[in-house]
């Protein structure tokens, strides 16, 4: 019998598809810069339009930690309809069943400001830039756009095949995404890297684009957009994450008031903030913590904590974890 | 006296040839193309007689054509005497010629490559204002002298009081082109050709202008949108302003009857329609990876778009030199384009609704959203630009929706003898299997179960 896609996953790899530990993090990063947009306006007055699916793990978060009220999920699957109403944990959701396509342009984005998270699980591909469109041409000034997409090389290619091979491969599937690359970013040899870079380009290049276009219509107001996330994970899967605000000129010093850049993960270009996250136990994340967030300023703390935990703990995982510390998933088995 | 030949050894001849400019002028276009210029020509005549612009009742052209010779006559300004010398026959315009406000004739180039196209005897009579003149170009003649480029009037008066009831031009075509001959003998061509000039001039047709060919006074279609209480047409505005001048565009996009070859966008410049019941690329039907919408198909017959670009000067309208199309490359024209796509988008949340009602065998009659729609009275376009206050709205649609729900329906299938059903269809006069099959389990429950 052929092993089923989990069981090829390597041990620790299997864990973290179930438990999804980096998206967790990143869910919430993203909600504790969100909190900010209350420099523009107050966040429990956006609203959040994302794909909710029978979790709505963001929806919780953001309408328990920003306060919105005003949420929509997207639903895809047509035969999940009634499973997704019957999961939607609080009344202020209101489920939208249809393709994003269809079904963002029945979004109100004139009478508030949104945020909008579109989580796609598949790869970049031509239909995601009309769901860009409908965002970028229509939402208001201190609106936040964020796309997260599949970028994993290894699924469905053949192992000989070079890393250039299968970045090419990937690349040339979908005729929309390949026209909009620029070729300066196309490299005789490309990195994983490279290939991550080539998709944030295309994502950034098209909203600006939008907004350009957007702009020549515009006579009271100018749009801008600035990308604050760019995150890369691995739960089993590489996933990328981008995002940015959309702000017109009235609104630019209140944008740079945020001042998003001293939170750690945020990233206005090409670079990246990877989240890895090491399987640690509690001993040893108590033992750590201890030395947290010392360890991030003070090399003689760092020298410390290595010492303390030689030949238990990898130097390599322990800086991974002082990274993303404050974000770390805690688990326990309960009964709810 | 034999003329010196100064020969400049650094010299390179770049001058044309009127062959070549003649064969390259008329290359890309059609012979209804050419006529259809003259006519902008004339159209731009009448508006520039008249006091309003959107009042031409009383002005006609007149255009004639068979397998001999070609006409076309206007009562219009009449071209004077001064602007035929200086401007109106030169191959291109100056660039310190005054165009015509509002015009459609755009290039300059018009005029002349529709005579190229059409004929090798030319000859124009016109009367304006203060002067009139009448002129015959010899075609065969004026292309072998390579280097004179000049026509010259038959007559010309100047000075002249001419009433303006008798201003106007006449154009005479023969020794008619190849093409022309053979294509203007047929019925099929003066149809098309009817249809053709209709549409494109359907907004001046509107506002009182008579065009008539070989006697026929030409009817243009009926472009519409419904409209009522709960269904409103999407309307948005937009000034472009340029170094040179103000480009103004006003859309409308909304839905009418569901017929296949009705549905689409027509973009009219100056008054002139460009693009008719477009369902292309270029007006953002991409297919489904594109940066538009999906394929025209039937679900989206009942779309109507509208779009007006008005500029005082032409040459700052979005469109091709022929004036078949749009200029791809107008940077107004592409964000006009996203704009368009975001309106059908929105139009498009009605016609999907429309749709999910029509699926699943609903009977009209439960259709509640679809029957509200087709009740819309479809207003003309026409009626819909005249309305004096116009403000940008979104567009609006009946919330109402009747469609069959997935939990109350439940599919049956299974299969029996071929023998068997063939009697049992016949004893229920059942018109095909699925029919059979609703009908028989119909039987079973009114008489097993009850109603």
């Amino acid at each position: 019998m052929a092993k089923s896609k989990e069981m090829q996953l390597r041990n620790d790899e299997m864990m973290n598809y179930m438990f999804r530990p980096a998206k967790n993090i990143e869910r919430k990063m993203l909600c504790e810069a969100l909190a900010r947009l209350s420099v523009i306006a107050d966040v429990k007055n956006y609203q959040y339009v994302g794909f909710g699916s029978v979790y709505f793990v963001d929806f919780t978060l953001f309408h328990k930690q920003l306060g919105i009220r005003k949420l929509i999920s997207i639903e895809g699957e047509p035969d999940m309809e009634t499973r997704v109403r019957f999961n939607k944990p609080y009344s202020c959701i209101d489920v939208i069943p249809g393709a994003s396509n269809d079904k963002l342009p029945e979004v109100d984005w004139k009478s508030t400001k949104s945020i909008l998270w579109v989580d796609y699980t598949h790869t970049l591909r031509g239909y995601m830039f009309k769901d860009m469109a409908t965002f970028f041409q229509r939402a208001q000034s201190g609106s936040v756009f964020i796309i997260s997409i599949n970028v994993d090389l290894k699924e469905n290619e053949v192992e000989s095949k070079t890393t250039t091979e299968k970045i090419n491969t990937k690349l040339n599937k979908d005729t929309e995404v390949r026209k909009r690359i620029r070729s300066s970013d196309l490299k005789k040899e490309m990195t994983k890297g490279d290939y991550y870079s080539i998709l944030r380009n295309v994502i950034d290049t098209e909203a600006k684009e939008i907004l350009a276009e957007r702009n020549k219509l515009e006579s009271k107001e100018k749009f801008d957009y600035k990308q604050i996330f760019n995150f890369l994970y691995h739960d089993g899967q590489a996933m990328l994450t981008v995002g940015g605000i959309l702000f017109s000129t009235k609104d630019e010093e209140k944008v740079e008031q945020i001042n998003f850049k001293n939170l750690d993960f945020i990233m206005t270009g090409e670079s990246r903030f990877e989240i890895q996250v090491p399987n640690l136990t509690y001993r040893e994340i108590h033992a750590l913590d201890k030395h947290l967030p010392d360890f991030n300023i003070n090399a003689e703390t760092k020298e410390k904590a290595f010492n303390e935990l030689k030949g238990v703990v990898s130097d390599d995982a322990i800086n991974k974890y002082a990274k993303i510390y404050r974000y770390y998933p805690n688990y326990t088995e309960s009964n709810l | 006296m034999a003329k010196q030949e100064i020969i400049d050894p650094k010299l390179v001849h770049g001058d044309p040839t009127k062959d070549f400019f003649i064969t390259m002028l008329i290359k890309d276009i059609t012979l209804r193309d050419a006529i259809g210029d003259l006519v902008d020509n004339s159209v731009d005549a009448i508006k520039a007689k008249v006091s309003n612009p959107d009042k031409l009742k009383g002005h006609t052209i007149n255009i004639k054509v068979d397998g001999q010779q070609f006409s076309i006559s206007d009562n219009g300004s009449g071209i004077e005497e001064q602007v035929a010398r200086d401007y109106a026959f030169k191959l291109g315009k100056p660039q310190q010629h005054k165009l015509i406000e509002h015009s459609i004739g755009r290039f300059g180039i018009g005029m002349k490559r529709a005579f190229f196209k059409l004929g090798e005897t030319i000859s124009i009579k016109s009367k304006a204002p203060t002067s009139s003149f009448a002129i015959t170009i010899p075609v065969s003649t004026w292309k072998k002298d390579e280097t004179n480029w000049d026509f010259k009037f038959d007559t010309v008066k100047t000075k002249e009081k001419n009433n303006s009831s008798t201003t106007g031009t006449t154009i005479v075509i023969s020794d008619l082109s190849d093409d022309a001959k053979e294509n203007f003998k047929k019925a099929q061509f003066e149809n098309e050709l009817k249809q053709e000039i209709a549409n494109e001039q359907i907004l001046n047709i509107s506002k009182g202008l008579v065009i008539k060919i070989n006697g026929d006074t030409i009817k243009p279609p009926v472009l519409t949108l419904k409209l009522e209480k709960e269904l409103i047409p999407a309307y948005w505005k937009h000034t472009f302003e340029h170094k040179d001048g103000k480009l103004q565009v006003e859309i409308y996009a909304g839905v009418s009857d569901q017929v296949e070859n009705e549905g689409g966008w027509n973009i009219f410049c100056n008054d002139r329609l460009i693009l008719s019941r477009d369902t292309s690329y270029t007006t953002g039907w991409t297919g489904q990876d594109g940066d538009g919408v999906a394929n025209y198909h039937q679900q989206f017959w009942g779309f109507r778009g509208y779009v007006f670009f008005n500029s005082k000067k032409s040459s700052s309208l979005p469109w091709n030199t022929t004036k078949t199309g749009i200029d791809p490359d107008s940077s107004d024209y592409l964000a006009v384009r996203k704009k368009m796509i975001e309106m059908m988008k929105n139009v498009f949340l009605l016609l999907n609704r429309q749709k999910k009602e029509r699926e699943k065998d609903n009977p009209l009659k439960s259709q509640t959203l679809n029957n509200r729609i087709l009740k819309a009275s479809a207003v003309s376009i026409i009626k819909v630009l005249s309305e004096k206050k116009k403000t940008e709205v979104e567009f609006q649609f009946p919330q109402v929706l009747n469609a069959v729900k997935e939990t109350d329906l439940k599919v049956i299938r299974y299969k029996v003898p071929i023998v068997k059903f063939n009697k049992v269809k016949k004893h229920i006069r059942g018109s095909n299997p699925a029919d059979v099959g609703s009908k028989t389990f119909d039987h079973y429950y009114e008489n097993e179960i009850g109603n």
